[in-house]
């Protein structure tokens, strides 16, 4: 040991706060070391100055007398503080709230957290858009579905020529939705409301809607039909009323079938066409009887 | 030590003629008393201990009516606290870390209120210094006030080290335990108050040698 070594360890040994063997070093050094020996005499001759300091007050009986009283009143005494209690602005400054160790681990866990809530809403999103679109099929398939017509069922169209352009046909039966229906909110937001239960007796209903509509009108003016036009439109209503009523019975007993939803909103569908068709017949009639009348007179 | 907590222990016994079992034959009992509302056994405890803590309150603030005061405080708090005590062997430390709050909590308090004195005391001490001889300086009563006055131009943390070393013989480990502090920053202050000590003191430091 030398005297670098020696010199921050004196007060220590002077002290007797070091361990046995580098007391023992130091202890060597002293006796090899006059520099360092002074150093020691200088802190004994401190001690002795030190120790002469008389600053012990003698205690009164007055003194337990204090206490005593304050014990019995039972005075409210604030709450012992930490020893190295301070005011709290000052801590808050100079030491960290917490350990590196527990920030370490409250943002791993922060950041496990997030990905599981992340993977959750991202496949929520995934199930969400696939029922999504397997809803989409009673607004979206059915005029495909309703053109698709076989030709048996075509028996009741009284006429070809009298056939309107599919694009009026169309537009005609947006209008009659339109009357019959509440205007559609976004299919985002119906279909965070309504299961797809709801949302095929909805459909229903509509076509239901425009069936009524349409069958006054028919009724109204099937005075005016020859006998075998209204002997064909009776008949193949009736058969697209059985079809509806048997779809609908295998929609019921099983409404998460897909294919029976869209048998049963297609025969709804049909039905509305051929009414709709039979209204613009007996009309397009009407006009050409108009215009063979006019003609008759003019001549 | 031994005898004077036996006798403790005998004197409370004949003071409590209820308690004829319980022979309290060491501090823990006395602790375990006091701590269930005896205010006897807290008396003994006292008795023990309130010299110490009386000079070291007046060690750290230097006034007697005031040391008195904070001393009573100090009891007052460690008797309503007593049940916070974990380990009853460290009873002692634990009531210097108490009287250590007292304390500071009074400088703090009379901080900006002695704030001129404080600072115009070492000048008048240096003045003191250098006008008497070294000789005169060595008597007794001129050594307290010295030692007084160079005791107040140390800061508070550095002082209650100082004193708790140099005046009450404490352990490092146990200054620690009393101030909170670790032990290397009790080395660091104690190592500092010394440096400064020995500054004021000079004069009566080159006389000893």
């Amino acid at each position: 040991m030398n005297c670098h070594d020696c010199e921050p360890l004196i007060e220590a040994y002077f002290d007797g706060e070091l361990d046995e063997s580098t007391s023992l070093g130091v202890r060597r050094h002293l006796s090899e070391c006059a520099t360092c020996s002074v150093r020691l005499g200088e802190l004994d001759t401190e001690a002795e100055v030190y120790s002469s300091f008389k600053s012990e007050p003698a205690v009164t009986s007055d003194l337990w007398a204090g206490v005593s009283a304050r014990l019995g009143e039972g005075t409210p005494v604030p709450q012992l503080q930490p020893l190295e209690a301070s005011p709290w602005l000052e801590r808050l400054f100079t030491r960290p709230r917490v350990s590196i160790w527990a920030v370490a681990v409250l943002l791993i866990a922060a950041i496990g957290l997030t990905v599981v809530f992340m993977r959750y809403v991202v496949n929520f999103n995934r199930s969400f858009d696939q029922s999504a679109a397997s809803q989409k099929s009673p607004d979206i398939t059915l005029p495909s579905v309703a053109s698709d017509r076989p030709a048996t069922e075509t028996s009741a169209k009284p006429n070809e020529d009298n056939a309107r352009p599919a694009s009026k046909v169309e537009a005609e039966l947006r209008v009659v939705r339109s009357k019959t229906a509440r205007p559609l909110r976004p299919l985002q937001a119906r279909s965070q409301t309504k299961t797809p239960e709801q949302l095929v007796r909805e459909a229903e209903q509509k076509y239901l809607s425009a069936i009524a509509m349409l069958s006054r009108t028919v009724e109204r003016k099937r005075s005016r039909l020859d006998e075998t036009t209204r002997a064909e439109l009776d008949t193949a209503l009736a058969s697209i009323d059985r079809t509806i009523v048997n779809t609908r019975k295998i929609v019921r007993q099983h409404p998460d079938d897909p294919v029976a939803v869209q048998y049963m909103l297609t025969a709804y569908a049909r039905k509305v066409d051929v009414l709709r068709r039979m209204s613009n017949y007996q009309e397009s009639r009407f006009a050409e009887g108009l215009q063979r009348r006019l003609l008759m007179r003019r001549l | 030590m031994i005898e004077r907590l036996a006798l403790d222990a005998v004197q409370l016994k004949r003071r409590q003629g209820s308690q004829s079992g319980a022979l309290m034959n060491c501090s823990e009992d006395l602790i375990a008393h006091a701590r269930a509302g005896d205010q006897e056994a807290f008396r003994l405890i006292f008795e023990r201990y309130s010299r110490p803590i009386l000079g070291f309150l007046y060690q750290m603030v230097s006034e007697r009516d005031l040391a008195e005061d904070l001393t009573q405080e100090t009891f007052v708090r460690a008797y309503h606290n007593l049940k916070k005590l974990r380990d009853d062997s460290k009873f002692s430390t634990w009531l210097f870390g108490i009287g250590r709050n007292v304390a500071r909590e009074s400088l703090r308090s009379r901080r900006y209120d002695t704030q001129n004195l404080t600072a115009a005391t070492p000048t008048d001490h240096e003045d003191r210094a250098r006008t008497n001889s070294p000789v005169d300086q060595l008597l007794g009563r001129e050594l307290n006030t010295a030692m007084e006055t160079a005791l107040q131009t140390l800061d508070e943390e550095k002082r209650v080290v100082f004193v708790l070393k140099i005046l009450q013989d404490r352990s490092y480990q146990e200054i620690a335990e009393i101030t909170g502090f670790s032990v290397p920053k009790v080395k660091t202050e104690l190592h500092r108050a010394r440096l400064e000590m020995r500054q004021r003191l000079r004069a009566y430091l080159e006389v000893k040698k």
